[in-house]
């Protein structure tokens, strides 16, 4: 038995040591080119073949069924436009121009953009419709082309003075366009204005009831939790086939089950913020950015993210934070007054639900002829921006924006021919600068899904302003020159992350038997932002 | 005359060389599928994963790394070098030797005891059987939604919460503290879901094979022990348990390497736990971290350290494949057989017959 | 020897209470057992039940009625299974951040070949090999086989990466052939096939030699008819772990390629996609989706499959 086990073990030492020597010898040896991969600015793969009419010009109509394969991040709904918009474009640029999309889904899309790139490159796109605030971040691994360049050689007419200065600078990096941006949206707050201004807890007179600052905000939390404690407050479920009768806290309603009654114990001004928007409009509205001038992680220095954090807490140890468990649920049961969201369920889903003709049905269901003539009590629920993160420290140019993202569209460098990036490009300016017979921009046919163009041109057309004014999405979300995009980062993920995961514990710990004081959250947001600049070192390890 | 003999050598030789490829050719027809799929599906990787472990190998551009001078390595073993790597890793160590050495042992003892219930016989024993293995052919997708359903707190209408009114915050609480060379360890409510998911999938099969040895304890021991006047304490610990060794052997060596590997029930219960803010933005930098989840993260589910680390999970799955190895060594070594009691008295016999 | 002799008082009192034992129709042991296993077996099996009839529950009463699990307000609903296999959604959702149709249909298909074709080769391939470590006397088969063993130690993490890269530069990642063919090179049920052999007696395998049968016939006719009993449990094992796999098919095919999907992967991003409290109804249907064949299978064969495994606890 012996004898064997050393005979295996010697075999063994054997096998590593040659495996070790191949290794090492690979090592030396290894394959230093692919000049194209490796740097994020070479254009020079591109071969030059593009048909030319007879001013020299490049001239779109000669091109021959030129194939383009382009991945979409974009999800249901929202995907049946896009498919829709390039049906369009394939139909008027039929034998020229055609483009295959694959819908891949934000789960999976980096992933599979990554996997793909290492181990399968031969199916990667040719052009990726993806997310503005990773388009630095992919464009730096040497994913994507700088299309300024590529622009002024085919001629294409792309004029970037028309895109929002604060959107654009989001795929922008060393002065170099990396993405043509489409849109911009952000988190919107979801308000029962009803229940704001039965208890007369309105502005300007109980006639306006979306707060649109930081004051205004905290005395209507406070109002509400007043008014809640003494158990007066006016409340009432809008539910379909659930009864409407308004009622105070401390009654109850008879008529509703006992998990939709709102009572005062259960009932919550506002729930938390979300983890992932509402930090970074924090952040950005009062001035603060995630990396400073010396590209170190700089988000815990900015004053009004501390504050938002100290309100976090102290709204939290007051009851006018609470705990985000359903919020569906129990926004329409009065449970909650107000809740944050991303704008993509307000048209299609909660404007449907909540502001439904059972409302304006009187006799029925407990809703009287006063609650049915007016109009804040017929459509109770509204939609706004977060208007109340910015404190007394916000710069003025910053202070009544807003943090959203949106979608770019990129040119990959699997592509080598010039056709091929002449095609993206005519799709790209199809798509954000195109118009119909009629002068509509195609982009509003986008927009409509509840995105806000990242075009000045089409926010000001009459189509966009005619369209906007149906849409509820669309009208709280207003101009697009009030969006601030991401800073350009090659660690958008990371970064955003560690903002995230802060503001993500700081919110648990409060929820936690022990509770949270201000100088643990304020801890714990340092903490965080010295593991993520721990992080950043980590990974500019790795990156050559 | 030499003429003869040659052509004598040569037809032996001949035969010999035709029987040894008859017999070398069939053994490696029987073999070689299955050695190709060995080699190339197992030594090649790992060999592979040795050598990334010591480059700068970058996920999209494999081909341009250099050796990197065990950076990785003193990543891991060097605290002033990478602090928030060099705790990460250890805390996640700490992590996975603690569940596995509370769980470990209960892992045997109560399937153990379950098996001596069952061995009872009692009506339906056979059915009982089958519904304590049922639980573990569930795959991990299906049996981490039951759990937590189970587990979600009082908002999210959790069952625990909702129907024995249990208020604990499983997922975000931390239970206690200590302190070990200087750091502060914490340990989370997490842990008990993740404790109860491994417990229903996974403790059945433990159970079937000590169940197994049971039957197969020779009856007329006992026997002797009831002549002998043992109660029923005493027939258990000298009867019972040294006549299931081997099944007890066999169990420790599995339950051992798979608790050491814990990752599936973290990563769907608790997400690798209440984050640590020290350490949050590092891989498994959480409560509820264990070894493989820190190599998952630098490897599979971080897509930033996905590309530029991969080295430095190569290196962890590395030390960690050498402390399971010396684990296994030392538990190999500690049961061994050692001929005692009716071992021998059955060796005597069997070379009485022979001889 | 003397301490070993009994006197015949003792004996006869052993007698007397073996007799006492076996006519008493009161055997506390039994009761006691039986007792406990009822209770314990109520507890265990209640996540179960708690998945069967979270499955039964609509979205809309999971959203307001919240407590009432067993019996849901508007009674038991088949909706959630509607949405997962014919694509119906209930009233009032809109399929939100979700982009792949849920082709269930296919990727069951694509379990079953994973699960059954996989198990069928594994089962050729190993026998194969544990045959010729058997009967088959080479230079270093020992040395060998204690290699392959000691391979077991070395977790699959350190070969992840490698594998990986294996199998795209094999090209083997366009088709489910990915699904099987690394596998074939697993370790736990060639050793468990080699154990059984050895218990074959060798006589059996000499005589068979004598008559001039070559290897190939000894394997066919005598081994592989002999060993039926762990072929049919590695299979059953195999099955079950290739049905359930979900790490190595994610992997693989995980981002986009929908027609790939295994009905594990399928399932993980239905359940990721309901992750809200409110649509636990349909991961929960999900869940029972994927276990529902593997379930019907233990419960016809559960009596083989406890057989095999005590026999494998026994020799292994």
């Amino acid at each position: 038995m012996r004898k064997n086990v050393l005979k295996f073990l010697s075999l063994l030492t054997i096998l590593a040591l040659m495996s070790t020597t191949l290794a090492i010898v690979m090592v030396g040896c290894g394959d230093k080119n692919n000049d194209n991969k490796n740097d994020p600015t070479n254009t020079n793969a591109i071969v030059d073949d593009l048909p030319r009419g007879e001013d020299g010009k490049f001239d779109a109509t000669l091109l021959e069924n030129v194939q383009l394969n382009l991945w979409s991040v974009i999800g249901l709904p929202d995907q049946e436009i896009l498919l829709d918009l390039v049906k369009e474009f394939n139909k008027q640029y039929a034998g020229m121009i055609e483009i295959k999309v694959t819908s891949v889904g934000h789960y999976d899309y980096y992933n599979a953009l990554d996997s793909t790139y290492a181990n399968d490159y031969s199916n990667f796109p040719d052009v990726c419709l993806m997310h503005n605030e990773k388009n630095i971040e992919y464009a730096l691994k040497g994913y994507f082309y700088p299309l300024d360049e590529l622009i002024d050689k085919t001629g294409i007419g792309i004029d970037f003075a028309n895109a929002y200065d604060n959107i654009e600078k989001t795929t922008i990096h060393d002065g170099k366009h990396y993405g043509i941006p489409i849109d911009a949206h952000g988190y919107l707050t979801q308000i029962r204005q009803d229940i704001i201004k039965k208890n007369g807890l309105g502005f300007d007179g109980n006639t306006r009831f979306v707060p649109q600052n930081y004051e205004e905000y905290q005395t209507l939390l406070e109002g509400l939790r007043a008014l809640a404690d003494s158990g007066e407050l006016w409340v009432r479920n809008i539910n379909l086939d659930q009864d409407h009768s308004w009622y105070q806290l401390k009654n109850g309603n008879p008529n509703l089950d006992a998990a939709a009654q709102a009572t005062v114990d259960n009932f919550y001004p506002v729930f938390f913020h979300s983890q992932e928007s509402d930090n970074l409009t924090a952040l950005y509205v009062n001035g603060g950015s995630l990396l400073d001038a010396n590209g170190k992680v700089a988000f815990q220095n900015n004053e009004g993210l501390k504050q938002y954090i100290t309100d976090h807490v102290n709204r939290f140890n007051s009851k006018l934070y609470g705990d985000a468990g359903n919020k569906e649920a129990a926004f329409p049961t009065g449970q909650v007054v107000m809740f944050s969201e991303g704008p993509w369920q307000v048209a299609n889903t909660y404007d449907i639900w909540w502001n439904n003709k059972q409302l304006s049905t009187a006799g029925k269901l407990g809703v009287t002829e006063e609650d049915a003539a007016d109009p804040i009590y017929a459509n109770p629920y509204t939609v706004a921006r977060p208007y109340y993160m910015a404190d007394d420290s916000a710069p003025a140019e910053t202070a009544s924006k807003w943090y959203g993202n949106g979608h770019v569209i990129t040119v990959t460098k699997k592509v080598t021919s010039m056709q091929k990036v002449a095609a993206a490009l005519i799709f790209a300016e199809w798509l954000t600068q195109g118009q119909d017979e009629n002068g509509n921009y195609n982009l509003t046919e986008w927009c409509k899904a509840g995105h806000l163009p990242a075009w000045q041109n089409v926010y000001e057309s009459d189509s966009y302003q005619a369209a906007a004014a149906k849409s509820i999405t669309l009208t709280a979300m207003g101009d697009p020159a009030d969006i601030i995009a991401l800073e350009s980062t090659r660690y958008a993920t990371t970064l955003i992350a560690g903002l995230t995961t802060a503001v993500g514990d700081i919110q648990s710990q409060l929820l936690s038997v022990d509770g949270c004081t201000v100088e643990l959250a304020l801890e714990k947001l340092l903490a965080t932002a010295n593991s993520t600049q721990e992080a950043l070192n980590l990974l500019n390890l790795g990156i050559k | 005359m030499a003429k003869t003999i040659v052509l004598e050598e040569y037809a032996k030789q001949r035969s010999k060389r035709i029987g040894l490829f008859k017999k070398y050719g069939i053994t490696a027809v029987f073999l070689l599928p299955y050695l190709a799929a060995f080699i190339t599906f197992f030594v090649i990787p790992l060999f592979y994963g040795i050598y990334i472990s010591l480059t700068n190998f970058q996920y999209g551009k494999p081909g341009i790394e250099t050796f990197n001078s065990f950076m990785w390595f003193k990543m891991i073993f060097d605290k002033s070098y990478m602090p928030g790597i060099y705790n990460s890793f250890w805390l996640a160590f700490v992590h996975t030797i603690m569940f596995a050495v509370i769980m470990v042992p209960i892992a045997i003892l109560l399937p153990l005891g379950l098996a001596i219930l069952v061995n009872q016989k009692p009506p339906g024993f056979k059915l009982f059987r089958a519904l304590i293995y049922m639980p573990s052919i569930v795959p991990l997708t299906a049996s981490g939604t039951i759990f937590t359903l189970l587990f979600m707190s009082k908002s999210q209408h959790g069952v625990l919460a909702e129907f024995f009114g249990i208020e604990t915050m499983w997922f975000i609480d931390t239970w206690f503290s200590f302190n070990l060379f200087g750091q502060t360890v914490e340990i989370a409510y997490a842990w008990i879901p993740i404790f109860f998911m491994c417990l229903w999938g996974g403790w059945g099969g433990n159970f079937i094979i000590l169940s197994a040895g049971l039957q197969n304890v020779p009856k007329h021991l006992y026997e002797a022990a009831d002549i002998d006047g043992c109660s029923t304490w005493r027939k258990i610990l000298n009867v019972t348990i040294p006549g299931i060794k081997p099944q007890l052997v066999l169990c420790l060596f599995t339950t051992i390497l798979g608790y050491l590997g814990l990752y599936g029930q973290n990563y769907v219960l608790s997400g690798g736990g209440p984050s640590i803010a020290a350490i949050a933005s590092m891989p498994a930098g959480g409560k509820t971290s264990t070894l493989m989840y820190f190599i998952q993260d630098l490897v599979a589910n971080n897509l930033q350290f996905k590309s530029s680390l991969y080295g430095l999970g190569a290196a962890a799955s590395l030390v960690f494949a050498l402390f399971a190895g010396i684990i296994s060594g030392i538990q190999m070594y500690l049961t061994r057989e050692k001929k005692t009691g009716t071992k021998i008295s059955e060796a005597y016999n069997k070379w009485h017959e022979i001889r | 020897m003397a301490r070993n002799q009994i006197t015949s008082e003792q004996y006869i009192g052993f007698l007397k209470k073996k007799d006492f034992r076996e006519k008493g129709k009161f055997n506390i042991g039994k009761v006691v057992s039986f007792a406990v296993l009822l209770i314990f077996c109520i507890v265990w099996l209640s996540p179960f039940v708690i998945m069967f009839f979270g499955s039964l529950r609509g979205y809309a009463d999971t959203m307001l009625y919240p407590k009432e699990l067993f019996y849901p307000h508007s009674g038991y609903t088949l909706e959630n299974y509607e949405m997962l296999l014919l694509g119906k959604l209930p009233e009032g959702i809109g399929q939100v951040n979700s982009v792949q149709d849920y082709k269930i249909g296919t990727w069951f298909l694509n379990s079953c070949f994973s699960a059954i074709g996989g198990t069928v080769l594994y089962l050729f391939v190993a026998s194969l090999a544990a045959y010729a470590f058997t009967f088959i006397d080479f230079k270093y088969r020992n040395v060998l086989f204690a290699g392959i063993i000691a391979s077991m130690i070395i977790p699959g993490a350190a070969t992840a990466v490698g594998n990986q890269s294996m199998v795209y530069s094999m090209g083997l990642n366009r088709s489910l052939l990915a699904l099987i063919i690394p596998g074939l090179g697993g370790v736990y049920g060639m050793y468990l096939i080699k154990t059984f052999f050895e218990s074959i007696p060798k006589d059996l395998i000499e005589s068979a030699k004598m008559d001039g049968y070559n290897n190939f016939k000894i394997f066919y006719k005598i081994v592989l008819p002999l060993g039926k009993t762990v072929l049919f449990v590695q299979g059953l094992f195999g099955f079950m772990g290739g049905w359930n796999d979900l790490i190595w098919p994610q992997m693989l095919y995980g981002a986009k390629d929908n027609d790939l999907w295994t009905l594990q992967v399928g399932m993980a991003y239905i359940i990721n996609n309901s992750k809200s409290s409110n649509l636990i109804g349909s991961a929960l249907a999900g869940g029972v989706i994927c276990l529902l064949p593997v379930l019907i299978m233990y419960i016809i064969a559960q009596d083989k499959i406890i057989e095999g495994m005590s026999s494998s606890g026994i020799k292994g």
